[in-house]
């Protein structure tokens, strides 16, 4: 790391950045552990300014609106890519996993319901399965989650995978003591959902993994690049 | 341990445990964490928004962030109240770079809050005291338009171009006087003495 990329993170905590310039600085902390800790240490330093902010009440209903929104979880069109970068489950449970998992499903355009009766906990659709990914890379944070629906041959990830220009991501799945059956391509930019054809549903208990490619994928049909995440599938 | 450190330590394992309870889905732990916070995020959010609406916004969606992230919390890391605040403020900034933040001026005065250059409240100690002491002592050392400028950065979320603009320096200048402060500021926090 070099005295400016340590001034970068601290311009990037302190929030001197441009909007677009942010956004790299973020982007490169996502993918560069000793950029993510040079920021984490500024963050800790500067940590107590934070107790210059004054207190002030909001509005009374505010509360009751939010709780509003926990029964059935939306993203905003605005918020939803800072949302996915903020998001990260580390050791989360099932609990954690399943109301993710029914977060993931609702359509980013899916308008808020006027009145939700509180449940507990949403109800994952049958024979949802989902795979916590995680990175190859042990020092990458906020490793990304897959949803599997079979019944829609959809598959959905929490969050991008970064690919170097010129690469695209695949996915496969590997059944128990088989091996890797392509998926297909990561989308390129910012979707994350991938069709599926019906055989091609991961059973329980085999792979995910997400391999670097050439673009256009492997040439061989088996994956031929460094594979960047991988984790188990389970059923909900 | 005077009584005022000891409520800190009490109010911080109370928040701490009602983090780690919403991490399961409980939503009564996840009240209790939106009462003993939603102050101080609120003022985060106003005074960095600059815009009532906005704030009440930007603040709705960081305790769906809160909810949905409880289980990353790490206790043994930070504070609970700095990992709170430190979503609240970044959620802030995000939204005061978008297209239509830049379009608000803030309010001067941080909207209707008192900026708040004097000392800090005395139940915010949000981190050790000495942690608190080491920043003082490294931005006393700083010349004062650079502090300055760093300070009302983080705490109003100004760019450097919002800075250069407040001052009447050229951007460029201002870029070169806020790096060499933070470079600085570096090697004062590393230093050991």
């Amino acid at each position: 790391m070099t005295p400016d990329d340590r001034i970068l993170a601290a311009e990037l905590v302190v929030g001197l950045l441009s909007a677009e310039e942010a956004a790299r600085a973020e982007d490169w902390r996502a993918r560069e552990p000793d950029f993510a800790a040079e920021v984490e240490w500024w963050e800790a330093r500067f940590a107590p300014l934070l107790a210059e902010y004054r207190d002030v009440a909001p509005p009374p209903d505010l509360a009751a609106r939010i709780e509003a929104m926990l029964a059935l979880p939306t993203i905003t069109p605005r918020a939803s890519r800072l949302h996915w970068r903020s998001l990260s489950l580390g050791a989360a449970g099932g609990a954690i996993a399943a109301s993710l998992a029914a977060w993931l499903l609702i359509p980013p355009a899916a308008t808020p319901p006027v009145r939700t009766p509180p449940v507990a906990r949403p109800v994952a659709p049958a024979g949802l399965m989902i795979a916590q990914l995680a990175w190859t890379d042990p020092s990458k944070a906020s490793p990304p989650v897959a949803v599997v629906e079979p019944a829609s041959g959809s598959l959905r990830l929490s969050r991008g995978v970064d690919t170097p220009a010129g690469n695209d991501g695949e996915l496969w799945r590997i059944p128990v003591g088989g091996k890797p059956v392509s998926l297909g391509l990561l989308p390129r930019g910012g979707a994350r959902v991938i069709r599926i054809a019906t055989a091609n549903v991961p059973a329980a208990g085999s792979t995910l993994a997400i391999s670097i490619e050439p673009r256009g994928g492997s040439p061989t049909g088996q994956p031929t690049g460094p594979v960047v995440a991988a984790g188990v599938v389970e059923r909900l | 341990m005077t009584a005022i450190e000891t409520q800190a330590d009490t109010r911080r394992a109370a928040l701490a445990t009602a983090l780690a309870m919403s991490a399961t889905g409980d939503r009564q732990a996840f009240r209790r964490v939106y009462d003993m916070t939603a102050a101080k995020l609120f003022g985060i959010c106003l005074r960095i928004c600059g815009e009532r609406q906005a704030a009440e916004d930007v603040l709705q969606e960081v305790y769906l962030i809160v909810w949905r992230r409880a289980a990353a919390y790490r206790p043994e890391r930070s504070h609970p109240v700095t990992w709170l605040a430190t979503i609240a403020r970044n959620r802030s900034l995000d939204w005061r770079r978008s297209p239509r933040g830049r379009a608000v001026t803030p309010i001067p005065d941080g909207g209707g809050v008192e900026a708040a250059d004097d000392a800090p409240l005395a139940d915010q100690s949000l981190v050790a005291a000495e942690e608190g002491q080491r920043l003082d002592d490294c931005m006393e050392q700083l010349e004062d338009r650079s502090r300055g400028a760093i300070r009302s950065a983080f705490l109003d979320g100004l760019t450097y171009a919002d800075v250069a603009d407040r001052t009447g320096v050229p951007l460029p200048t201002m870029k070169s006087i806020i790096r060499r402060a933070l470079i600085r500021l570096r090697e004062c926090l590393h230093d050991d003495a």
